[in-house]
């Protein structure tokens, strides 16, 4: 050891020591360096004996000093691949760091060991076990790190992207024209002979990655940074390795079609610019010369003028020499290591843009030679789908494709598309069909349609499986060696995972038709022999079970499956409610299991994918179970699915309304599900008391009743609820102003035949039904009624004026919203006014406020009298006087009840303003001029009718009354006859009534005078009395008209003794005994002692 | 040397460690008239164009700010650098025109990268003129500031551009390469 190299050695130790205690980790990281600079670059031998001390920093708490180990391990690997069996376990363990910074550069640093590992295989001469161990752990890493690309973090993705770019660049063969670092090592220098890594297998493990890559630029939640990343990591594999060129460009193309969706302007921007630079990097590389065409197309899209492309193009002389080494045979000896696969494929790509393009491709001599060799290899999936396009580009069915889309052009361009838009130049020649075709073929192929698509999935299938095997054999070799233990971390344990075989590694997939059918006898199977089962104790388990396979069936088993559980409606739920739910967790994407499956069968091809989706399930089998037969297990279940299941779609709800012809039972328990669906699930709420709702129009009276009174009940209780209801109830009542009834309300589910176009008493009660059960809870809907009754169709009005009676006694005539109807009357509206207080006066007296309102719209705008008849009763006597002409004026029955109401005998309590008495004296005051003689004539007839109320008491009480008056009535007489009629024993009165007539000179009045002289022929013999007190003058006029009167007063007068007729005036006698009239009249006070004889 | 350096002056002020460069062949300033720019070499100190111009034609000069400028740019550094020579690795590059966000991403990759350090490129338009240039300097420093106190720059950028984006009401231009 020289004095130098101790120096050094005390140095680092110090510096070793000093690290270890610092509190600063910048300090820290600075004195590693220093050692680094020291053990690494200035004394190497040293590297040796102080490696353990700094990569057991690789355990200190902070994350930078830990990035640091790695990039010491790094630089020493790279100086001394003697130390990778010792420091590549710490790079393993250091992948798994919490620290994203420390995964990003471990991935960084993963790149540079794996090909330090590679070179270091390929140049020793035996490979020792030691050897092997570091190959199968740096293959642990890259498959960790493959597995990167879809870690949470960008920025590791993005480490991820270049890990597996430098993986691609070292794992395959350079060509001829690679454009590479100097001494850069790869495939080339590998020999064959190595065993731990083939370099076949490594080869064929590029491709897949590079395919990986690919497909990850293809995905559509890629974030900016990394698809640029992708772009460029891409471009430098395909100028390193021209082989993957077609494939490279492939890929771009589709992007360039089918960027992702969640960029943001700007970075649609970037990427675009990013493109056009790769393309323009690409295009310079003399290998694309057969892409050219693809290249310049996108280029031209991406708004690259012609002398920038030309620009760009790399000169003839090496375009020619190329073509000349490609002939086959003419120039070999080249290239050594150019491999046969990737120039066929260029080859193909030649012959596809000749088929196609025959008129520039013809002219090119290159184009000539290669279509002249025969292709081997199917072109890829991008080609095959354009070629398939190009013939389906006629002109006749673009110009209907743009037709057909013209209805989704939105109203106004988006700035997107007049910012991007560059007209095209040469539309509808051969080259721009290939153009649009390509376009199309990239969406098709990203999208996964198309035979292109189809072929290249078959195709990928059959790769992986194979590479899989590889796999497998490659692990189980690793089974055996010795075990590398990280550096400076001795003790921690660290044991290596000991990888199971897969069951799915090493067997071959079956053909998707035996699959499917083989799935569908097992399920069968499974589902038969769990019958028994599922009814016993441990049914949750074997329902656990049954459900994770079901998960996963196809569409056809899902239909078996259904037909199975609705065989046993009763004992099948719980499997039912349980596929249901893992059915929902596949589609939202909560199962594991479901994930694996889709994937599985997504890559099977078509038969196995799955297109029913949770809805379409949960609705076949609510619709299937509505149409089963209907059953108390049935309604059961359809209550469980309802209340269990964990989202019910809107529509399904709906559905529920067709129970609505089954039996009454079904129908209730169809709508007490439906209120608990409303209460429990806030979601499905409307649709389910809508179509509660509907149910409650049901044509059936007691089903009818049962729904309605569940529907009321959850109106009390809830606001919301009644909103919602009250929404339906006027929805159905609009209706009515429509032409024709509404089909909604007129299904066989509801009892009602399909709506004619004329409205029926049915169609009208259905959309009332409702309406009406509401009216009482919520008295605002009122007034729609009154809106829609004035303008609907005369059916629609009887039925309504039929159906109100219960609603409006039930709201009663306090309820401040029928007032207000009343007060607000719609014109046109009157009779259901009328009718609505006809039904709140039939049984109670109108209150005062309705009187008022009914009041107030007769003054000021209904003339009609009839209007005031219900509340007669509350009016004061004044205003019932007033109005009685135009009362009795109307049709007698109405009479009759005005009367009715008037006297009481219609109400149990309650005043009436007019008594008997007044009724009949106001019938004989009402004026001529107002009313003529016959209809109160009528009106008093009613009166006598009534004998009941109109008793001899009232009567002497009315003729009293009238007798009062300053000017007899001109039926007053009338009256008198009448009453004498009726009540014989009345006589004594109306004689007196007579008398007193006398006094008050009756004869003045001629009716009236008519009248008495009437009266005294029915009152004979009493009224000679009264005919004896007459003045002799009128006497003889009561003789001229009454002639038998004459005769029986004289007889009477005859009969008298002398005593008596000495009473009698002798004037009088005169005229009785035909004698002159001009005779001293007889004195009065005769008469008066007269009348006290004869009582 | 007008844009880059005012943000230069600015940035360093307040504490970031930053370099400026030039894309172009040559360093150009404008002339006496628009078709006869002053051109000289990269290496060339700005003491030297410094008194080159003033011998020129002082008050023209003086008149248009270049003098001025060139005053301030010799206290930040000795001469003006290129781009494209420089091996240095960065973080972040902010190019102030899209034509040299171009000539950037045209050097970085003609070179085919050896560690795989991402280095962040961004543009942001500014203006060739002095009232531009101090308003955009303030801008590169608010962007500067956003990057720098994100803990995982890598991950957060694109928020953090999309963020700056609509504050300032600039497209931005942005992409990775790798050294």
């Amino acid at each position: 050891m020289t004095e130098e190299e101790q120096t050094t050695r005390d140095r680092v130790v110090e510096l070793l020591n000093a690290s270890t205690f610092l509190q600063s980790e910048k300090e820290k990281i600075a004195n590693l360096a220093k050692v680094q600079e020291l053990i690494i670059h200035l004394e190497p031998l040293l590297l040796d004996s102080f490696f353990e001390e700094v990569a057991a920093f690789q355990t200190d708490r902070n994350s930078d000093v830990r990035k640091f180990v790695v990039g010491f391990i790094e630089e020493a690997c790279k100086k001394d691949p003697g130390m990778l069996p010792r420091l590549v376990p710490n790079i393993q363990l250091l992948l798994a760091d919490d620290a994203i910074a420390v995964v990003k550069r471990v991935v960084q640093a993963a790149a540079q060991l794996h090909r330090a590992t590679l070179s270091w295989l390929a140049l020793a001469r035996t490979v020792t076990p030691e050897m092997e161990q570091v190959w199968h752990i740096i293959t642990a890493i890259k498959n960790t790190i493959v597995t990167l690309i879809d870690h949470d973090n960008d920025g590791v993705r993005t480490q991820a992207i270049k890990f597996l770019e430098a993986l691609v660049l070292l794992q395959t063969y350079t060509e001829a024209d690679s454009i590479t670092r100097d001494a850069e090592f790869n495939l080339d220098h590998v020999p064959l002979t190595v065993k731990v890594a083939r370099p076949r297998k490594l080869e064929e493990e590029a491709r897949m990655v590079l395919n990986k890559l690919v497909a990850f630029q293809g995905s559509i939640h890629i974030s900016s940074v990394n698809l640029m990343t992708c772009m460029s990591s891409l471009t430098i594999i395909a100028r390193a390795r021209p082989q993957f060129l077609g494939k490279i460009i492939n890929a771009l193309e589709i992007l360039h079609a089918n960027l992702p969706p969640t960029l943001t302007k700007s970075q649609v921007n970037s990427v675009r610019k990013h493109l056009k630079i790769q393309m323009l990097n690409l295009l310079k590389h003399p290998a694309s010369y057969d892409y050219h065409e693809n290249i310049t197309t996108v280029l031209n899209d991406l708004g690259v003028t012609a002398s920038e492309v030309n620009k760009a193009m790399p000169s003839k002389d090496s375009i020619k020499k190329r073509v000349r080494r490609d002939k086959p045979g003419e120039d070999p000896g080249i290239v050594e290591q150019v491999s046969k696969k990737p120039r066929l494929e260029k080859e193909d790509k030649s012959i596809t843009i000749d088929e196609s393009s025959t008129t520039t491709a013809s002219t090119d001599p290159a184009a000539a030679v290669a279509s002249s060799s025969v292709s081997e290899k199917p072109s890829s999936a991008l080609d095959i789908t354009q070629r398939w396009l190009v013939e389906k580009l006629t002109p006749e069915k673009v110009s209907n494709l743009v037709m057909v889309t013209m209805l989704n052009l939105p109203e106004e361009m988006p700035a997107v598309f007049s910012a991007g838009y560059s007209p095209i130049t040469a539309a509808g020649t051969t080259k721009q069909i290939q153009h649009v075709a390509r376009l199309l073929s990239s969406q098709l192929t990203a999208a996964g349609v198309g035979p292109g698509a189809e072929q290249q999935a078959q195709q990928q299938d059959q790769e992986a499986s194979t590479y899989e095997m590889d796999m497998i054999q490659e692990n189980e070799a690793f089974q055996s060696g010795p075990v590398l233990v990280p550096a400076g971390v001795a003790g921690r344990g660290f044991r290596h995972k000991v990888k199971t075989m897969k069951l799915e590694e090493v067997t071959k997939p079956f053909p998707p038709a035996n699959m499917t059918h083989m799935h569908s006898l097992l399920l069968g199977r499974l589902l038969r022999s769990s019958a028994a089962s599922l009814s016993s104790d441990n049914a949750k388990s074997h329902i656990r079970i049954l459900t994770m396979i079901i998960g996963c069936v196809s569409d056809l088993e899902c239909t078996e499956l259904e037909d199975f559980i609705l065989e046993d409606v009763g004992g099948r739920g719980d499997l039912l409610i349980s596929w249901l739910y893992s059915e929902y967790a596949m589609h939202h994407d909560f199962s594991q299991v479901g994930r694996l499956v889709t994937a599985a069968s997504a890559s099977k091809g078509k038969e196995g994918v799955r297109k029913k989706t949770y809805e379409d399930i949960l609705g076949s089998v609510v619709v299937r179970l509505l149409r089963h037969d209907a059953s108390k297990e049935r309604d059961e279940l359809l209550w469980r699915v309802f209340m269990e299941v964990p989202h019910m779609p809107d529509k399904l709800v709906e559905k529920l309304v067709m129970v609505g012809d089954q039996g009454s039972e079904s129908v209730v328990a169809a709508a007490l599900t439906l209120r608990d669906t409303a209460n429990w699930r806030p979601l499905s709420s409307r649709p389910a008391l809508q179509t509660l709702a509907l149910l409650a129009t049901r044509d059936n009276d007691a089903v009818r009743g049962e729904v309605t009174t569940i529907l009321v009940e959850m109106c009390e209780g809830n606001e919301s609820v009644r909103t919602i209801v009250a929404d339906c109830a006027g929805q159905f009542l609009k209706y009515l102003l429509e032409k024709s009834p509404p089909k909604e309300l007129c299904s066989q589910y509801l009892g009602r035949p399909p709506p004619n176009a004329e409205w029926t008493e049915a169609t009208v009660k259905a959309c009332l039904y409702l309406y009406l059960a509401l009216l009482p809870l919520n008295q605002a809907l009122i007034h729609d009624l009154a809106v829609v009754y004035v303008k609907t169709v005369n059916e629609a009005k009887r039925a309504i004026l039929r159906l109100l009676e219960g609603p409006i006694r039930h709201m009663g005539m306090d309820s401040p919203q029928l007032l207000k109807l009343v007060e607000t009357c719609p014109k046109g509206g009157e009779t259901l006014i009328t009718r609505i207080i006809h039904i709140l006066t039939e049984k109670a007296p109108p209150s005062e406020a309705l009187v008022c309102r009914v009041r107030e719209l007769y003054n000021r705008r209904v003339s009609d009298v009839r209007f005031l008849i219900p509340v007669l009763t509350g009016l004061s006597k004044k205003e019932v006087i007033a109005v009685l002409p135009k009362l009795i004026k109307l049709n007698p029955h109405v009479v009759k009840e005005v009367f009715n109401r008037l006297w009481g005998v219609t109400l149990d309590t309650g005043a009436s303003p007019l008594t008997p008495v007044d009724l009949l004296v106001a019938l004989h005051l009402i004026d001529n001029e107002k009313c003529d003689v016959k209809t109160v004539i009528k009106a008093t007839g009613l009166c006598f009718a009534e004998r009941n109320i109109y008793t001899a008491e009232v009567l002497a009480f009315v003729l009293q009354q009238l007798m009062e008056q300053p000017e007899l009535p001109t039926l007053f007489m009338r009256t008198v006859i009448q009453t004498l009629t009726h009540y014989p024993k009345l006589l004594s009165f109306i004689i007196n009534v007579l008398q007193r007539l006398i006094a008050k000179q009756v004869w003045k009045q001629k009716k009236v005078w008519e009248g008495f002289i009437k009266c005294c022929q029915r009152a004979v013999p009493q009224s000679f009395t009264v005919l004896l007190q007459l003045p002799p003058a009128q006497l003889s006029d009561v003789f001229a008209s009454a002639a038998d009167l004459h005769a029986h007063l004289t007889s009477h007068v005859s009969t008298l003794t002398e005593n008596q007729r000495s009473h009698i005036p002798t004037s009088l006698l005169e005229v009785i005994e035909g004698h002159n009239s001009d005779q001293t009249p007889l004195s009065l006070p005769l008469d008066s002692s007269l009348t006290m004889q004869e009582p | 040397m007008n844009r880059s350096m005012e943000a230069h002056a600015f940035l360093s002020k307040k504490g970031f460690n930053v370099r400026s460069f030039g894309t172009g062949d040559k360093v150009k300033l404008p002339g006496p008239a628009p078709d006869k720019p002053n051109c000289y070499e990269f290496g060339t100190s700005y003491d030297d164009i410094y008194n080159d111009l003033l011998r020129k034609d002082k008050t023209l000069y003086t008149q248009n700010g270049l003098l001025h400028m060139l005053d301030r740019n010799r206290r930040i550094k000795p001469e003006p650098e290129r781009f494209q020579v420089c091996k240095d690795k960065f973080d972040i590059i902010v190019t102030c025109e899209e034509r040299v966000y171009d000539q950037v991403l045209e050097c970085l990759e003609a070179r085919i990268p050896e560690e795989n350090t991402p280095v962040h490129v961004i543009n942001i338009d500014i203006q060739d003129n002095h009232e531009e240039a101090t308003i955009g300097a303030f801008m590169i420093c608010e962007l500067a500031a956003l990057l720098s106190g994100t803990e995982d720059l890598d991950n957060d950028i694109d928020e953090l551009l999309h963020e700056f984006e609509t504050k300032c009401q600039r497209n931005v231009l942005h992409c990775v390469q790798f050294y």
